[in-house]
């Protein structure tokens, strides 16, 4: 059974907090990942870049956050369309440097301020999207 | 960079899977609080025993390792915009296998999200 509902506040700050923690967790693991490229393309050196990298307490931390972030997912994904989610769940990526342009005083491009009036417009659009559980459209 | 593009996209088809194997356990489970059906409680015990969840969780985890891969090779800005072709994944996906209505809104709006976090991640400021 489909239960979901539109965006509200509520919903968006939490895939807003869901997001923030994946950005961070993706940061620490690509501090954490030692050995640049992989010396060749089979399972073999696949394996060894993964044992390489397993051990580095950067990736484990970034592994763990990814942990958190399921629960937190899991139940943003009880109340709203996977399609309303994914989308909104990509904010922080704009958000946050928009917030580091605002705080931190950092130096921002045309092409950066088009891109975060790009988001923030598409999260206003998106907020006006129908959810399929009130739209009529039975679900499979 | 033919193969970071490859190595993305296979990290989005698995997490694209993953991602509806989730929405599809999510819908199943009893958890609602504020319509006084389901606890925290409750939705800890039962979300391991959804196999949708435990497959859900295979599917992120090659996508990881595809997209650690990836990592290793380029910048993360760059990845970030080859990242961009997720969204449209999931908007077929979620069309297709969830029968979500996909409206002019929801459309739209992922267009514009999308294009938005590809003009950031170029623009160098993530």
């Amino acid at each position: 059974m489909n239960k979901a509902g539109g965006v509200t506040l509520r919903i968006f700050l939490a895939i807003f907090l869901n997001d923030a923690i994946d950005a961070l967790a993706q940061v620490l693991m690509k501090k954490g990942i030692v050995g640049e490229v992989m010396a060749s393309w089979n399972f073999h050196s696949l394996f060894s870049f993964v044992m390489q990298n397993a051990a580095s307490p950067a990736v484990i931390a970034g592994v763990i956050l990814y942990a958190l972030n399921f629960f937190i997912w899991i139940v943003i994904l009880t109340k709203i369309d996977l399609s309303l989610a994914v989308p909104l769940g990509s904010t922080t990526y704009a958000l946050i440097p928009f917030s580091a342009v605002i705080f931190l005083h950092e130096k921002i491009s045309m092409m950066g301020i088009t891109g975060i009036l790009c988001v923030i417009i598409g999260i206003l659009i998106l907020s006006k999207s129908k959810p399929t559980a009130l739209s009529g459209v039975p679900t499979p | 960079m033919i193969q970071t593009i490859l190595c993305v996209l296979m990290a989005e088809i698995w997490n694209t899977s993953g991602q509806l194997l989730f929405k599809k356990s999510a819908d199943a489970l009893l958890f609602a609080p504020e319509e006084g059906r389901g606890t925290y409680g409750i939705f800890f015990k039962e979300v391991f025993r959804q196999p949708g969840i435990l497959l859900g969780l295979f599917c992120h985890a090659v996508g990881l390792i595809f997209w650690l891969v990836a990592l290793s090779q380029a910048a993360l800005s760059v990845v970030f915009v080859l990242g961009s072709m997720q969204y449209i994944l999931i908007l077929i996906a979620a069309r297709i296998f969830l029968g979500e209505k996909i409206d002019s809104m929801r459309f739209l709006g992922t267009l514009f999200i999308a294009t938005g976090i590809a003009l950031v991640a170029l623009s160098g400021l993530s």
